[in-house]
């Protein structure tokens, strides 16, 4: 499909710095999306959630940029910037009218280059103390604020590089030091382990001269190499049910399933779509619709460079036994498998996923977004076409194939008023 | 040569944004249109807005028009409601159905070249929906489950309260959307039907569309499937009767609470009032945006929150200013100190430097909304609810250019209101009960989590 084939070019930095420019001039808006191959399955031993704070720190100034002016630069140029951490990556953006696409491109260099000159111990506190604040409202004052936390934790071992939360343990939070920030960054935050994309309202050949200029006398040091990670299969069920701050039960079950591109993970999120994507779906219609068993079902399949998992998760209508919940759940699963997934239920699918292809393609940010996502996990940023033709290939038969996931031991996390016996 | 870092790279700042082209319609019945086509994609986002919402509830009977916006799309047309999502997907198109006070939204995003067959299925939707009694009954008893969940929340908590309390129980523009709970219960299938007789016709309804749609095209089907359902409108503008000033506290206790929600705020002026361009500079300093003071303060100086942030919201008639965190618990009273002080200082001082940024971030950041098929439809939206002429966007950034120091003051001075500010705490009374003289607050009220009070202010 044209619309999704993008004219782009893809070049590295002496430093080896990966760089790919996508021209589309429709709004004088451009976007500068930096990924660095870190996040928080890099996290030292008992220091979980470095990462993420990492993350913050990059935002607390620079040698060139004081605490407080990198938002100030972007938003005072009309821009909005932010960040994010996740297991494989940390991500850093901005999106500023196409005429401060250098202030950009010097903010994001400055402190690619010149972060450590700026590090203090007061910056550091105080950002320790930010992100203990969020971790208390996103997670711990929230209710079900710990299920991903328990999920991740229950289905990857101790040393498993998903095993702790992204946003740390609040004792490893509250236990950083300048020395940890500085390792953290000397170690990851080099041109040589990161991508950048610019994208929007620009001339390629000036913006290649501006990214030499900023980017290209920044060192690199040292190859980060694949983490020596072997994902372990479950040898047996685990149970836990957690008694949290809720009206409503709560249970979510998990298998293990692929590493993210793998070619039946396109086969897993159409299954996904058909049990919980919509009122059609099966498990919706039965446990929401039917039975009035459950006030909401949802399934997905989650993927990252070390490990995947397909989940299920309901939450009871009041009074509802979840085990009844779980009954239906492995049964409506077998049936799927026994008699496979109807021509309709298929094509229903598909279609959906087409036009959200075309859909996400109207937002430059998502687009150098995902520009970077496909370079960053398959070495080629221009995978949209492609990656839809995944989808387009899953027949009945590749669904069917999915079955044997489901037969192998998996994760059965509950959550269930403290009331009813928790300490 | 190594490159100097220290000076800021500079712009020449040519602005070379052209506003996309609004169209006004008129369908064969009256309804009014705005259009704006955008022919990057091969797609239609398209809104229809009824002037319904929670404020007819009728007494009694809260949560009736969420109630019926859900369940208008549960069978209609002769397809059961499995029938209608199966064509739905079939075509790769979506539909939402929302309701806020004022109105109501059916929202559309469909390939071009399925939008005609999308919006026949509104249509149905829209003229001859079932509301079978079985959808009603499970429908119903989701949402009174799902209200269960609330009182688990702080953020909502805090922010219900917050609202009821603003507009207080002589108007219905704070009531809370899906309702109380021993209301809904009571609520029947014939409720709702009545609903829908009274308040959602075409006679009340306008549209907004952005796609690669042509107009006639576009006017056509309108016309075609959405143009007449519904009887004649019925008049449902409420009073407007709001509380008398004072100086009010309601908190909510949850014991061992880690962090305390806090909302400040009071009424303040209409979305059409002349300073609606000075307010936006004024709180774009104050609290819009992340290096605002208030953010900047409680985040990056003391350390207290995740994020601090201050906005005007708006109905129809009104508006109210809102200040919004959540805090550690330990910091509750000296967070809430320095929110005063910040609404207090915005009202004396603002500097030139301060406003310049301001202004500039406003009008750069301009083009930016204009950029995806929902920022259009929603900036048409906008037109729409306020009543505003389409060069409204042709002046923003004149208008915005043109406030001055005196102007940002002033809206502060009228918009941000000691004598009538409302603040509510959702925590741990213990951190903050007791150490609150200093604010002089004329009414403190204990309240549950549902939002009713505990003693009698």
């Amino acid at each position: 499909m044209k619309i999704l084939s993008l004219d782009y070019q893809k070049f590295s930095l002496p430093n080896g710095l990966q760089v790919i420019l996508y021209p589309e001039r429709s709004l004088p808006i451009s976007v500068v999306n930096l990924w660095y191959n870190v996040g928080s399955s890099r996290d030292p031993k008992n220091k979980t959630g470095l990462a993420h704070l990492f993350e913050h720190m990059m935002f607390q100034g620079s040698k060139h940029v004081k605490k407080g002016e990198h938002f100030k630069f972007v938003q005072d140029r009309g821009g909005t910037l932010n960040a994010s951490t996740s297991f494989d990556v940390t991500n850093y953006f901005e999106k500023i009218p196409s005429d401060f696409l250098e202030t950009a491109l010097w903010l994001e260099s400055d402190r690619m280059g010149f972060f450590l000159e700026a590090l203090t111990d007061e910056t550091l506190a105080n950002q320790i103390d930010v992100v203990k604040n969020e971790r208390l409202e996103r997670y711990d004052n929230q209710p079900y604020g710990l299920t991903w936390e328990k999920l991740f934790g229950l289905l990857y071992h101790q040393n498993h590089p998903y095993h702790a939360p992204t946003i740390g343990y609040l004792n490893d939070i509250l236990s950083y030091n300048r020395n940890d920030v500085g390792e953290f960054f000397t170690r990851y935050y080099q041109p040589r382990n990161a991508s950048l994309v610019v994208a929007g309202d620009f001339e390629i050949e000036k913006t290649k001269d501006l990214i030499s200029k900023y980017f290209g006398e920044l060192e690199s040091h040292g190859e980060v190499a694949l983490l020596n990670t072997e994902e372990d299969e479950l040898s047996e069920s685990k149970c836990e049910v957690v008694f949290d701050a809720v009206s409503l039960e709560k249970i979510l079950i998990a298998w293990k399933t692929e590493k993210i591109f793998n070619e039946k993970t396109f086969s897993l999120d159409i299954l996904a779509d058909i049990l919980t994507g919509s009122k059609n779906g099966r498990l919706y219609n039965i446990l929401v619709l039917q039975k009035e068993l459950a006030l909401q079902v949802s399934a997905f399949q989650f993927s990252g460079s070390y490990g995947g998992f397909f989940c299920i998760t309901a939450t009871a209508k009041p009074g509802k036994p979840l085990e009844e919940i779980k009954k239906i759940i492995l049964s409506e699963l077998d049936n799927l498998f026994q008699n496979e997934v109807t021509a309709e239920e298929l094509m229903r699918s598909k279609n959906g996923i087409k036009a959200h292809f075309i859909y996400g393609m109207q937002s430059l940010d998502s687009v150098a977004n995902h520009l970077n996502h496909y370079n960053f996990y398959l070495h080629e940023p221009n995978y949209f076409s492609q990656e839809l033709a995944h989808y387009e290939k899953v027949e009945k038969e590749s669904v069917k194939l999915c079955a044997s996931y489901f037969s192998k031991p998996y994760v059965d996390l509950r959550f269930v008023p403290k009331e009813k016996g928790g300490k | 040569m190594i490159l100097d870092r220290t000076v800021p790279p500079q712009s020449k700042e040519e602005i070379k944004f052209h506003l996309p082209e609004i169209q006004q319609i008129k369908t064969a019945s009256g309804m009014n249109g705005l259009f704006i086509q955008k022919t990057k994609l091969p797609m239609v986002q398209f809104m229809l807005v009824v002037s319904t919402g929670s404020v007819l509830d009728a007494d009694g009977k809260s949560g009736l028009a969420n109630l019926t916006s859900i369940l208008i799309d549960e069978g209609a047309g002769g397809l059961t409601a499995l029938e209608l999502n199966n064509q739905f997907e079939l075509l790769g198109s979506s539909i939402q159905i929302s309701v806020n006070h004022e109105f109501m939204y059916f929202t559309l995003l469909s390939l071009e070249e399925k939008f005609g067959e999308t919006l026949a299925l509104l249509g149905k939707i829209l003229s001859t929906p079932h509301f079978e009694q079985t959808e009603f009954q499970r429908e119903k008893s989701k949402v009174t489950a799902q209200l269960l969940q609330i009182k688990d929340e702080p953020d909502t908590i805090a922010d219900k309260l917050f609202e009821e309390q603003i507009f207080g129980a002589k108007n219905k523009l704070g009531n809370f959307i899906p309702g109380k709970i021993k209301e809904i219960e009571l609520l029947t299938n014939d409720d709702v039907k009545n609903f829908y007789h009274s308040f959602i016709t075409s006679e009340s309804s306008g549209f907004v569309c952005t796609g690669s749609i042509g107009l006639d095209e576009l006017l056509k089907l309108v016309n075609q499937f959405v143009d007449k359902f519904g009887g004649a409108k019925k008049d449902g503008t409420p009073t407007l009767i709001l509380p008398a000033k004072k100086k009010r506290l309601y908190f909510v206790h949850k014991a061992d609470a880690p962090q305390t929600e806090i909302r400040v705020g009071n009424i303040s002026g209409k979305r059409s009032d002349d300073d609606f361009f000075a307010r936006t500079v004024m709180n774009t300093i104050l609290g819009g945006q992340f290096n605002s003071r208030i953010n900047y303060k409680l985040r990056e100086t003391k350390g207290f929150t995740y994020g601090a942030s201050s906005y005007f919201v708006y109905r129809k008639m009104i508006g109210y200013f809102l200040m919004s965190t959540s805090v550690q618990a330990e910091h509750t009273v000296e967070s809430l100190r320095d929110i005063y002080e910040e609404l207090h200082q915005i009202k004396k001082t603002i500097t030139h430097e301060e406003l310049e940024a301001a202004k500039l971030s406003i009008i750069r950041r301009f083009p930016s909304n204009f950029e995806t098929y929902y920022q259009l439809a929603s900036g048409l939206n906008t037109l729409h609810t306020y009543d505003l002429p389409v060069s409204y966007f042709d002046e923003y950034i004149s208008n915005i250019e043109s406030v001055t120091i005196e102007n940002a003051l002033s809206s502060a001075e009228k918009n941000i209101l000691d004598e009538t500010r409302v603040v509510v705490l959702v925590g741990d009374k213990t951190k903050f009960g007791g150490q609150l003289d200093e604010f002089g607050f004329e009414e403190i009220a204990e309240m549950d989590e549902y939002g009713e009070p505990l003693t009698t202010p």
